[in-house]
């Protein structure tokens, strides 16, 4: 009776270990699918803390604070807004008579907010008893030597460490190109997305670059976006309808560009040589006829090395035969 | 005693045990519930199921890999490719109407995830304006209004039996269809001399700018997708009927042309830039206040190539590859113009650049020539077989008297003209 009675609890007791290690499996299976699901879409990232990413070294402190590591903006189910996420990690505190284990945690912010104080939210998606968490994101191969680990492109990996097992999350993130991933403070990008080189397509270098990933949807669900893309087909500079996307000034300021909203793509007007490039309109273009903005004939052809080009016949700038390059009001080279 | 001892290890264990199930049944019960907490497991598979698709779906956008269903002669797919004869296999890569060839042969990515096999499709989730089921939309910003619209795009919806209710949505970008204009110092028109008297050195440069060329003339199927999803006027769909969908859409006017690529985010060619894609560069210094150029696309000396030894002969014999070079009028009848074909091409990876159809550019240096002539309206041994030689088109219509008098022959039916579309990237991208 006794025996029996044992083999039953023998029983019970490996079936209760097995399933508790399914449980913790679960646990980081869990992260990983909320994270996939949430991130991978991404089209844009910010890298909050540059001296935790792409370090071969464990965050390891200071010790038992919520740190920033990476801020996402992703397609939401509609495609009519972004969904933004920041990436918060609890630094353990591993040594000393009492240990802390590190919490990684994924929390949805609203697209007005920053990631700072948010850390005190409900996760996302959170991954607890951490040690030893790395991070990388890069936008070139590369060989981790200490690691023996390959890195892939637009890759988001976590390497951590969970009850003393080691383990490599890999997120693959689709839509973010080299221009898209912001450091610290900026606010423009510190590469180029584009690849300008002799047979060069266009298009923008990303993990797949003929691929945008807009998302996994329920259906029937379809997006309700309403964007308003700017600029008429019939819009007239002459007329002053045009509307302009970038305006940079003589000085050579950029007020930032929204051409990435003109319906009819968009094209650029001379007035300097600015290294930020000139003030740009909405298309279509028709430079060079009366009225409208000189076509850009450049700089270097005459060596020309003034930086002013809106002056009455500026060369910078072509018209059609019979009309002249003149600087208007808004400071762009025309014709007349 | 010892019958006690062991009614208590029975209670204990028993105890024990029971609590050990309960435990193991809310366990249990956390992971039991089909999905895992707060997310789908069926939607992290299906996503999982899409990454591994998009390597296949990749490759067979960028190859134009057909299965070969179009290849073969599918009639399904031959209505939305057109004709698979005497056109070039390139004509597949980027194309929408691949998307809808695949999809209508019930295609399907067969994947394997941890293990197990998954078949995705192509969902047949959009509509042309005309209200016809397709299996892909055409995205622009002028027909839509979601976050980030790219300027062109072809949208794809993926689907699976083995996971209803679920879809991703892809935009499959043109990365086969532009070419790069490198920097550098340029020259407009044929070279000043003996035989260009009128014409004067006239330079510019790009330095700075960021300009991408069509490397094909725009086709009779780019025009359908512009009817069927876009603001294409449904009268143009008269002119691509019975004609090769490969083949150039030469049968609409400036304007229709400048609203063509304004719908994909474009402008249309100017002729100085053509003329920069063309011409072999040999000493493009800024020192130099003329810029050497020859006559023809392959070489910066004028005295090489078939088109040459015919000018300076009068006469030409033509063969399959001086066809697939240069289709001039010889060629009408001796060998099929291959639609897409990758031989009449320059240095920047521009292509259709001598013979073959006429094509119009903006010109707003000499706006009296804006068509670019050489043709298969014209021997070999013409002239206008040469680069930047270009006559006047008043863009009215397409009937001989539109054109400068005395240039085009007299011809069965209308003079056909395509055009190409070009497009400025903003600096700092």
């Amino acid at each position: 009776m006794v025996n029996s009675q044992t083999i039953l609890f023998f029983f019970m007791f490996i079936s209760f270990i097995s399933c508790k290690a399914e449980v913790k499996t679960d646990e980081l299976d869990l992260f990983k699918a909320k994270t996939y699901l949430a991130l991978h879409n991404s089209f844009k990232l910010d890298i909050l803390n540059p001296e935790f990413l792409n370090n071969e070294e464990a965050i390891d402190k200071p010790v038992l604070t919520w740190q920033k590591l990476l801020r996402f903006s992703s397609y939401d189910e509609s495609l009519a807004h972004p969904n933004d996420y920041c990436l918060f990690y609890l630094v353990p505190k591993a040594t000393g008579k009492i240990t802390y284990k590190g919490i990684l945690k994924l929390v949805k912010i609203e697209t007005s907010e920053s990631c700072d104080q948010v850390y005190v939210r409900e996760g996302h998606a959170q991954l607890d008893d951490l040690d030893e968490l790395q991070v990388y994101f890069e936008t070139d191969r590369k060989y981790l030597q200490r690691e023996s680990y390959q890195l892939s492109p637009y890759i988001l990996v976590f390497k951590l460490k969970k009850s003393d097992k080691t383990d490599w999350v890999e997120i693959p993130i689709y839509n973010v190109a080299r221009g898209d991933v912001l450091f610290r403070s900026e606010s423009h990008p510190s590469r180029h997305s584009y690849h300008h080189a002799k047979f060069s397509a266009g298009i923008k270098e990303t993990l797949i670059p003929s691929i945008t990933v807009l998302g996994v949807f329920d259906k029937p669900n379809a997006p309700t976006a309403n964007w308003n893309y700017f600029g008429s087909f019939d819009a007239s500079y002459p007329e002053r309808t045009t509307q302009v996307c970038h305006n940079v000034s003589v000085d050579c300021v950029s007020s930032g560009s929204l051409c990435q909203m003109c319906q009819f793509g968009s094209y650029e007007v001379v007035n300097s040589s600015c290294v930020v490039g000139n003030p740009r309109l909405c298309g279509p273009n028709r430079c060079g006829e009366r009225g409208w903005p000189a076509c850009p004939r450049g700089f270097s052809w005459e060596n020309n090395i003034a930086k002013q080009a809106c002056f009455d016949g500026s060369q910078a700038g072509f018209c059609r035969p019979g009309l002249k390059t003149v600087c208007d009001e808004n400071k762009i080279l025309i014709c007349l | 005693m010892s019958s006690m001892i062991a009614m208590l290890g029975m209670y204990l264990t028993g105890t024990v045990g029971i609590v050990l199930l309960v435990v193991q049944l809310r366990l249990l019960s956390l992971e039991g519930r089909g999905e895992l907490p707060g997310v789908s497991k069926q939607k992290y598979q299906f996503a999982k199921a899409v990454e591994e698709v998009l390597k296949d779906l990749n490759r067979r956008w960028l190859l134009g890999d057909d299965n070969e269903l179009w290849q073969k002669g599918n009639e399904s797919c031959k209505e939305v490719l057109g004709q698979n004869t005497f056109v070039n296999f390139s004509y597949l890569a980027c194309n929408p109407g691949l998307i809808e060839c695949l999809g209508r042969n019930n295609f399907s990515f067969k994947v394997a995830v941890d293990k197990k096999n998954y078949q995705v499709a192509f969902s047949k989730a959009f509509k042309t304006q005309q209200g016809a089921d397709r299996h892909y939309q055409i995205v622009t910003r002028s027909n839509g209004s979601s976050l980030h619209r790219p300027e062109y795009a072809v949208e794809v919806e993926l689907v699976s039996g083995q996971f209803p209710g679920l879809s991703s949505r892809l935009l499959l970008g043109d990365i086969c269809g532009m070419t790069y204009l490198p920097h550098g110092k340029y020259a407009y028109g044929p070279m000043p001399g003996k035989l260009n008297r009128n014409h004067k050195e006239w330079n510019w440069d790009n330095h700075g700018r960021f300009l991408y060329l069509d490397k094909f003339m725009v086709t009779n199927r780019d025009i359908i997708d512009w009817v069927e999803f876009g603001n294409g006027n449904p009268d143009l769909l008269a002119g691509t009927a019975g004609k090769v969908l490969a083949a150039p859409a030469t049968h609409l006017l400036p304007e229709q042309m400048e609203k063509f690529c304004a719908f994909r985010g474009k402008q249309l060619m100017q002729a100085h830039v053509y003329d920069a894609a063309t011409f072999v560069p040999f000493k493009n210094e800024l020192k130099e206040k003329t810029i050497h150029r020859g006559a023809y696309p392959w070489s910066f000396k004028d005295s090489v190539g078939h088109l040459y030894q015919a000018q300076r002969d009068g006469s030409f014999t033509p063969t399959q590859e001086t066809c697939q070079i240069v289709y001039s009028s010889e060629c009408i009848g001796e060998f099929p113009l291959e639609h897409r074909g990758k031989l009449s091409n320059a240095w920047t990876g521009l292509y259709q650049v001598l013979g073959g159809y006429p094509e119009y550019m903006k010109n707003q240096i000499e706006p009296d020539k804006n068509v670019k002539m050489s043709s298969f309206y014209f021997p070999a041994v013409s002239g206008w077989h040469k680069l930047a030689m270009r006559s006047f088109w008043d863009g009215q219509g397409h009937e001989l008297q539109n054109f400068a008098p005395e240039t085009f022959p007299e011809v069965n039916g209308e003079i056909e003209v395509g055009f190409r579309c070009m497009k400025e990237l903003e600096r700092g991208q």
